[in-house]
């Protein structure tokens, strides 16, 4: 098992000559089998899963001595054909009191910085017990790397039955408050649809767009099941609705997300 | 911050000219229904994101504000996915709470398509036990909870002082001409998705900024606009993902859509919103995805 940033191979740093309140992250990520599907597309959840990392930690900079959960992401998708490797750029679009918002665009370095996504991340500001996690300024965080090129079956990732894909909430998955990773919950919430998709109509599919709407932490576990549901059909896709809940917590609602499924 | 007018909307007012009738609203869940008429419609003829986002934006506003007593609420964002855009009959919005914290409201809405003999609606007329024929889209709000302050509006005493929120009828003059036009959007750059927008009574919320859901309908015409261009044809917005983050108190609104991508059939933008009259502060952002 691993978690979401090592899974992701991904280095983070803050731009040295930023605002100290208003921080710009920015980041690479490779593109490998381990984030791209069976026909060599980007997995939109994979690039949801490095908005919510990028976004988090310039939120959670910016909240300091606060700290930040992710309460909304929404990614538009310009294109899952990439090379990589991948950029990443997060700024803060608004700190408030009680939440921050930031832009995230993600581009294909290997592709002339061709846009692959552009994603806005709401974060709401805790005060944790604790404390927020301690940084030097500017921050920088390279992750050691996993061994092979694995999918999302890495991450515990495994359908469940016709419409669910379920998560075995391992410590590695948990962020440093024991609870499931933003990113990890996107991921699951892309091979949810995805999944229902491809079986309902025996046909690759591969998830675009995708807005995800965190509600209440994963900590109980073991399983947290996402289940799909078809909403309707239109030129561009099929509009799927996931709902995440945590079994261990008597199915509680964690996180319902909707994607935007089209075949490969 | 203003406390909330007498009588909100005003007589001359946007959300009176949809004629939106309140069908029910408690804590946990609410529904407000819109009949569709052709000033609110699209190119294609079908019902636009735009009234739509507003018809949520109603409904939503008012379910959180209850979930949320006895503090207030500010809208976080709001998000749409249209899969069919009727152009005849009515369409309910049902809003249930997902999540009531202490800190943020989420709410999911469902879209109904609710068909009728003769066509069109009659203006305040819906008859809300009549059988649904299929879902037109769905819809998310989030709300910030704030602490309760002086000026806020009392829910419980403006209904004591209006009467129940189930069963009204926001009725208005109706619209004389497109919805585009009677809210005085100018196209400024069309490739730009420039728009103009003025801030006056009409499109103001409860305290004289731009109300949310207008806010959500200005961006999809901003990227309706710009993606007509980019695609060489006409399309309408089918996803919407707004997020709030300013009141556009002053006005002009100015509008600007980035193309992220674009085909024949369909493409997608992100649109800014700026109030030009406040140093040019940014109120909104937006993805949204518009097709044939």
């Amino acid at each position: 098992m691993t978690d979401i940033g090592q899974w992701l191979q991904l280095d983070l740093w803050e731009q040295p000559d930023g605002v100290i309140e208003s921080p710009v992250i920015v980041g690479t990520a490779p593109v490998g089998r381990h984030v791209t599907t069976a026909s060599g597309l980007l997995r939109a959840g994979a690039v949801a899963a490095l908005i919510d990392c990028a976004g988090g930690l310039g939120s959670g900079l910016a909240a300091l001595p606060g700290w930040v959960v992710s309460t909304n992401l929404s990614q538009r998708v310009a294109t899952l054909d990439a090379v990589g490797p991948l950029a990443m750029r997060a700024t803060i679009l608004r700190a408030g009191r009680n939440a921050v918002v930031s832009a995230v665009q993600v581009r294909d370095e290997g592709r002339d910085r061709a846009l692959v996504a552009d994603g806005v991340l709401t974060s709401a500001i805790l005060e944790f017990a604790g404390g927020a996690p301690k940084h030097d300024r500017p921050f920088g965080m390279g992750r050691s790397r996993v061994g092979a090129d694995s999918g999302p079956q890495d991450l515990g990732i495994r359908p469940v039955d016709a419409t669910s894909v379920g998560l075995e909430l391992t410590p590695d998955l948990r962020n440093p408050w024991g609870i499931l990773h933003g990113g990890a919950i996107a991921l699951l919430a892309d091979l949810a649809a995805e999944h229902a998709v491809t079986t309902a109509t025996g046909r690759p599919s591969a998830t675009g767009d995708l807005v995800v709407h965190y509600m209440a932490p994963g900590r109980a576990g073991p399983m947290i099941v996402a289940t799909a549901e078809r909403i309707g059909s239109r030129p561009d896709g099929d509009v799927m609705r996931v709902r995440i809940v945590d079994t261990g917590a008597d199915d509680r609602l964690m996180c319902v997300a909707v994607a935007m499924v089209r075949p490969e | 911050m203003r406390p909330v007018p007498p009588t909100y909307p005003p007589e001359h007012h946007f959300l009176r000219d949809l004629a939106l009738s309140v069908l029910e609203m408690g804590t946990d869940t609410g529904r407000a229904g819109m009949p569709i008429v052709p000033a609110i419609c699209g190119p294609s003829g079908g019902v636009s994101a735009g009234a739509l986002a507003t018809l949520v934006d109603v409904v939503g506003g008012g379910l959180a504000a209850r979930a949320a007593q006895p503090d207030w609420i500010a809208t976080a964002d709001l998000t749409l996915h249209i899969v069919d855009a009727p152009s005849e009959g009515a369409v309910v919005a049902s809003a249930r709470v997902l999540r009531a914290g202490h800190s943020t409201v989420v709410l999911s809405v469902d879209l109904d398509h609710f068909p009728f003999d003769g066509g069109s609606l009659p203006r305040g007329a819906f008859d809300p036990s009549t059988e649904s024929d299929g879902r037109i889209g769905i819809a998310t709000m989030t709300f910030a909870v704030l602490p309760r302050r002086e000026g806020n509006p009392d829910i419980t005493r403006f209904e004591a002082a209006s009467g129940s929120p189930s069963g009204r009828i926001l009725d208005g003059g109706g619209f004389d001409k497109p919805f585009v036009q009677e809210l005085g959007i100018e196209v400024r750059d069309a490739q730009a998705g420039g728009l103009e927008v003025p801030i006056e009574d009409y499109v103001h919320n409860s305290f004289a900024a731009m109300q949310g859901g207008i806010v959500a309908l200005v961006a999809c015409i901003s990227a309706d606009v710009a993606l007509t261009e980019a695609c060489g044809t006409p399309v309408e917005t089918r996803d919407l993902q707004l997020t709030y983050l300013a009141q556009a108190r002053v006005g002009p609104v100015l509008t600007e859509a980035t193309v992220l991508s674009a085909t024949s059939d369909f493409g997608s933008a992100r649109v800014t919103l700026v109030d030009s009259g406040n140093r040019s502060r940014v109120t909104a952002t937006a993805g949204v995805v518009a097709t044939r």
